[in-house]
C-alpha cells in the first residue's frame, strides 16, 4: 500500500512542525538509551568481533593477535560437532514453531468465545508464563520420571516403559512439549488481541453469504490475523534459535538434545575453549541466525503489505 | 475501615524499621562486621555448615558467614556469575578448575597459609597447579560398590565377587531373584538423567583395567606413547556396557539426586557410585544394611585392588575482592584438625590427612583399607578436562546408539583434536606427576 505525496509529507517529522520542542532537548532525551545501547550492544558487540581474532582468555596482557585462525578452525577440528548442534536446533525449531502455532490460535479461538470460566482459562492457559524456567524443568522431571512419574505409571498400565528425558529418540521431543506448554499461553495473548480487532460486521456478512464456520476462519479469520502470525513467529523462530535453558535444566545437553545455543553456553560455562574462539562462534552463529530473521522478515513484510 | 488499614500499615512500617534497626551482636562484640559470602557445591554438607557457621562466627565475631550451596548440575553457572559480579570470596573447587582459565585467574595462592601439614602427597598434587596452591582440600573420594546386605543374602550370594566373571554372576543371580529387571527393581541402579554419574562408572571401571595391566598409562597418553584407541580403552568400555545391562530400566531418565533414596529402600543389588553417596544412604533410611566391596572388573582376582580416588572438594579464596584476609581465616578455621574431623563425622567424606579418621565403618571400609592400592581418579588426570566428549560417548554406548568400536574411536578421535587445546594442562600435569621425567 504505497502512501501518497501528501500522506508522505503530513507523516514526516519534522522540529518546524512543533515549534515548541527544543532539539537540543529532545535529543538530551534519547541520551540515557543511546547510552544504554552503546554499553551494552554496540560496545560488547564490537568487543565480540574483536576478540574473534586473539587468543583472549580473561587476559589482555597475555592476549595474541591471531589473524583469521579462530574463523577457520570451525572448519577443521570443530566442524562435526557444530553442524549436528546446529542440526539439533532445526529438528527443535521444527517440532515446536509450528505447533506452537497451532495451539495458539485453537486456544485464542477457545477464550475468544462467550461461555462461563472463559477468564479461568484465559488464566490457566497464561499461567505457565509466570512460572521460571527452573520451576518448569523440575515439574517435567517430575512429570516424566522413569518410575514414579504419572506417565511412567500410565505406560506401565500398558506394560511398556520409557526413560522419557534420557532417551535419545524421543528427548528433544519431550522438550519440544515442555517448551509448547509453557509458552503457548504468551502467544495466544497475542492472537487473541488480533481475534478481538476484528470485526463481527465481516463474519455476519460471511453468515448472510452461506460462509459455514470453517470458511469463515479460513477466509476471514486467518488473514486478518496474519499480523499477529507475523509476530508471534517472529519470537518463535528468534526463541527456538537461542534456546538453551530448557536443555541446560533437563537433561543438561545430553541425549540428542544440545543445541547450537546450548553449546555456545556449555563452552563458555566450561572454558574449554579459549574465549576468541568462542566469540568466533558466536559470530558465525549471529550471521545464519540475522540470515534466518532478515530472509523471514522480508517474506512477510511483503506479504502483509499485499494484504 | 480505611483508618484501621492506614494504621495497620503505619505499624508494620515502623515494626519493619524497628526490626532492621535492631543490631546483630556477637558474644558482646558490637564493633563493625564484614560479610564473607560462601558459595558451595555441596548442598549435601548443610548440617555441618550450620554447624561451622556458628563455630566461627563465636571465634570471629567480626565476620559474617553467608553460606550458600546449589547443586552441581546448577554450580558452574553460577559461579561463574557470581565471580563476575563480585559477589563471592569463598567458593568451593575442584582440581578439575584448574583446566579452566576463568577459575584459575581469579584464584588467589593459599601456599603461604599454616595448613598444609601432614596433608596427603597425591592430594598436595591435585591442590597445586604451577607452583601454587589454590585449593584447601576439605574431602577425599571414591568410586565404590554400594550394595544390599539383604537382597544379597535373600538371593543366596554368600560370597563377594573377586573376579570379572563372579560379578557377572552376581548380576545374573541378582536378575533371577528379582524376576528380571523394571524400573523398580534392578541389580544395579544409576541415575543418568545429569549424565555425569556415568564418569564415576567409568573410572571406577578403568582402574582395575588400564591401571592394574600399566600405572603409568596416563603419562604414556600425555607422551603420545599411547592413545585412547589403545585395547585397554574397549574393554572399559565393553564392561561398562556389560554393566549397563543390569541397570534398573530408565536408568537414564532417572534424576541422580534420587538414586541413593531408591536405592536404600532395598529393591535394587548395587549401586557404584562415588563414596560421598554414604551419608545419602544413611539419612534415607537409617536401618538399611549397606556393605561395600571394590569392582573386580580384572579376571585375575590377585589385580583387582586398585581403588580409585581423588580430592572430592575445597574451598578457594577470590583474588582481588579486598576480603582475602577474612576468607583465608575461614580456609584456616575449616582446616583446623578438629574442624576437619567433625567434618569428617558429619559429612562421611574421606580424610585429606592421618590427622583424621573415618569413624563410620563403612567409610573406614573405602578410605583406608589396607589391602587396597589407590589409584588417582582418570578424572583428575588431563582427560575429563576436556569438554565432556568421554561422557557423550559412553552415553551413546549404553543407550545403544554407538557400538563399541565406534565409541572408542569417536573418543579417540577427539582426544587428538583437543590434545593441542590442552597441551599447557597436560604439561604441568607431567611435571607434577612425574617430576623426575621433565
Amino acid at each position: 500500500m504505497a502512501l501518497s505525496g501528501e500522506d508522505k509529507k503530513r507523516r514526516k517529522f519534522s522540529f518546524r512542525t512543533y515549534p515548541s520542542v527544543n532539539p537540543w532537548l529532545a535529543f538530551l532525551g534519547t541520551v540515557p538509551v543511546l547510552v544504554s545501547i552503546i554499553v551494552f550492544g554496540v560496545l560488547p558487540a564490537s568487543l565480540t568481533i574483536v576478540m574473534s581474532f586473539t587468543d583472549y582468555d580473561g587476559n589482555w596482557a597475555t592476549a595474541d593477535f591471531v589473524g583469521l585462525k579462530n574463523y577457520f578452525n570451525f572448519f577443521t577440528v570443530l566442524k562435526t560437532d557444530v553442524f549436528s548442534y546446529l542440526w539439533t536446533t532445526l529438528k527443535y525449531a521444527l517440532f515446536t514453531i509450528l505447533p506452537l502455532q497451532i495451539l495458539a490460535v485453537s486456544a485464542a479461538l477457545l477464550v475468544n468465545k462467550n461461555f462461563f470460566g472463559r477468564s479461568f482459562f484465559r488464566s490457566l492457559f497464561f499461567m505457565p508464563n509466570i512460572l521460571g524456567s527452573t520451576v518448569i524443568a523440575l515439574v517435567w522431571k517430575m512429570m516424566f520420571d522413569p518410575i514414579s512419574g504419572p506417565f511412567a505409571q500410565m505406560l506401565a498400565s500398558f506394560g511398556k516403559n520409557s526413560a522419557f528425558f534420557g532417551d535419545p529418540d524421543i528427548s528433544l521431543w519431550l522438550i519440544s512439549i515442555v517448551t509448547l506448554w509453557s509458552g503457548f499461553g504468551f502467544h495466544m495473548t497475542i492472537y487473541l488481541a488480533g481475534l478481538q480487532g476484528i470485526s463481527r460486521e465481516y463474519y455476519e456478512a460471511a453468515e448472510i453469504d452461506g460462509a459455514n464456520g470453517w470458511n469463515r476462519f479460513v477466509y476471514i479469520t486467518v488473514p486478518l490475523l496474519r499480523q499477529s502470525v507475523t509476530i508471534c513467529l517472529w519470537m518463535a523462530i528468534s526463541g527456538t534459535l537461542g534456546m538453551s535453558d530448557m536443555v541446560l535444566l533437563i537433561t543438561s545437553g545430553n541425549y540428542n538434545t544440545k543445541t547450537f545455543a546450548f553449546f555456545l553456553y556449555d563452552i563458555t560455562i566450561k572454558g574449554s575453549m579459549n574465549a576468541g574462539q568462542i566469540a568466533t562462534l558466536n559470530l558465525y552463529y549471529f550471521v545464519l541466525t540475522t540470515t534466518i530473521m532478515l530472509t523471514y522478515n522480508h517474506f512477510f513484510r511483503k506479504k502483509e503489505v499485499e494484504l | 475501615m480505611k483508618k484501621i488499614v492506614t494504621l495497620l500499615i503505619c505499624c508494620l512500617t515502623c515494626f519493619s524499621l524497628l526490626l532492621t534497626s535492631c543490631k546483630k551482636e556477637k558474644n558482646g562484640y558490637d564493633g563493625p562486621v564484614t560479610e564473607l559470602k560462601v558459595l558451595n557445591f555441596r548442598v549435601e554438607d548443610k548440617d555441618f555448615y550450620k554447624w561451622f557457621e556458628k563455630e566461627f562466627e563465636k571465634e570471629n565475631p567480626d565476620i559474617d558467614i553467608i553460606y550458600e550451596s546449589v547443586d552441581t548440575t546448577n554450580y558452574s553457572t553460577l559461579l561463574q556469575s557470581r565471580l563476575t559480579a563480585g559477589e563471592v570470596d569463598v567458593f568451593g573447587s575442584q582440581p578439575t578448575f584448574f583446566t579452566s582459565e576463568t577459575y584459575t585467574s581469579r584464584m588467589e595462592d593459599l601456599s603461604d597459609l599454616d595448613i598444609w601439614d601432614g596433608m596427603y602427597d597425591f592430594v598436595l598434587k591435585e591442590c597445586t597447579s604451577g607452583e601454587n596452591k589454590y585449593i584447601a582440600p576439605t574431602n577425599v573420594v571414591n568410586g565404590v560398590v554400594f550394595y544390599n546386605k539383604k537382597l544379597f543374602a535373600d538371593a543366596g550370594i554368600t560370597s563377594l565377587p573377586t573376579t570379572w566373571n563372579e560379578f557377572v554372576q552376581v548380576c545374573e543371580t541378582l536378575k533371577t531373584h528379582l524376576g528380571g529387571i523394571s524400573a523398580d527393581k534392578a541389580p544395579i541402579i544409576n541415575g543418568l538423567l545429569d549424565s555425569w554419574p556415568i564418569n564415576i562408572l567409568v573410572d571406577t571401571v578403568e582402574a582395575n583395567i588400564v591401571r592394574a595391566e600399566n600405572p603409568d598409562w596416563f603419562y604414556d597418553l600425555a607422551t603420545g606413547e599411547t592413545d585412547m584407541s589403545d585395547p585397554l580403552v574397549t574393554e572399559v568400555m565393553t564392561k561398562v556396557k556389560k554393566i549397563s545391562e543390569y541397570f534398573e530400566t530408565g536408568a537414564t531418565g532417572m534424576q541422580y539426586s534420587l538414586v541413593s533414596g531408591r536405592f536404600a529402600t532395598g529393591k535394587y543389588g548395587m549401586m557404584i557410585d562415588g563414596s560421598w553417596q554414604l551419608s545419602q544412604i544413611r539419612a534415607a533410611e537409617p536401618d538399611f544394611e549397606v556393605g561395600t566391596f571394590i569392582l573386580p572388573t580384572n579376571n585375575v582376582a590377585a589385580k583387582n585392588v586398585n581403588m580409585c580416588y581423588k580430592t572430592g572438594g575445597g574451598f578457594s579464596v577470590v583474588k582481588g575482592t579486598g576480603n582475602e584476609a577474612n576468607s583465608k581465616r575461614f580456609i584456616e578455621f575449616h582446616m583446623r584438625d578438629d574442624v576437619m574431623q567433625k567434618y569428617s563425622d558429619m559429612c562421611k567424606m574421606g580424610p585429606v590427612k592421618d590427622a583424621i579418621h573415618s569413624t563410620d565403618p563403612l567409610a573406614k571400609e573405602f578410605y583406608s583399607n589396607s589391602a587396597y592400592t589407590y589409584v588417582t581418579l582418570a578424572e583428575n588426570s588431563f582427560v575429563r578436562g576436556m569438554p565432556g566428549y568421554l561422557t557423550t560417548e559412553v552415553v551413546n554406548l549404553i543407550t545403544g546408539r554407538t557400538s563399541v568400536d565406534d565409541a572408542v574411536s569417536n573418543i579417540a578421535k577427539t582426544h587428538n583434536n583437543y590434545s593441542t587445546v590442552w597441551a599447557a594442562y597436560v604439561a604441568d600435569w607431567i611435571r607434577l606427576n612425574y617430576p623426575d621425567r621433565v
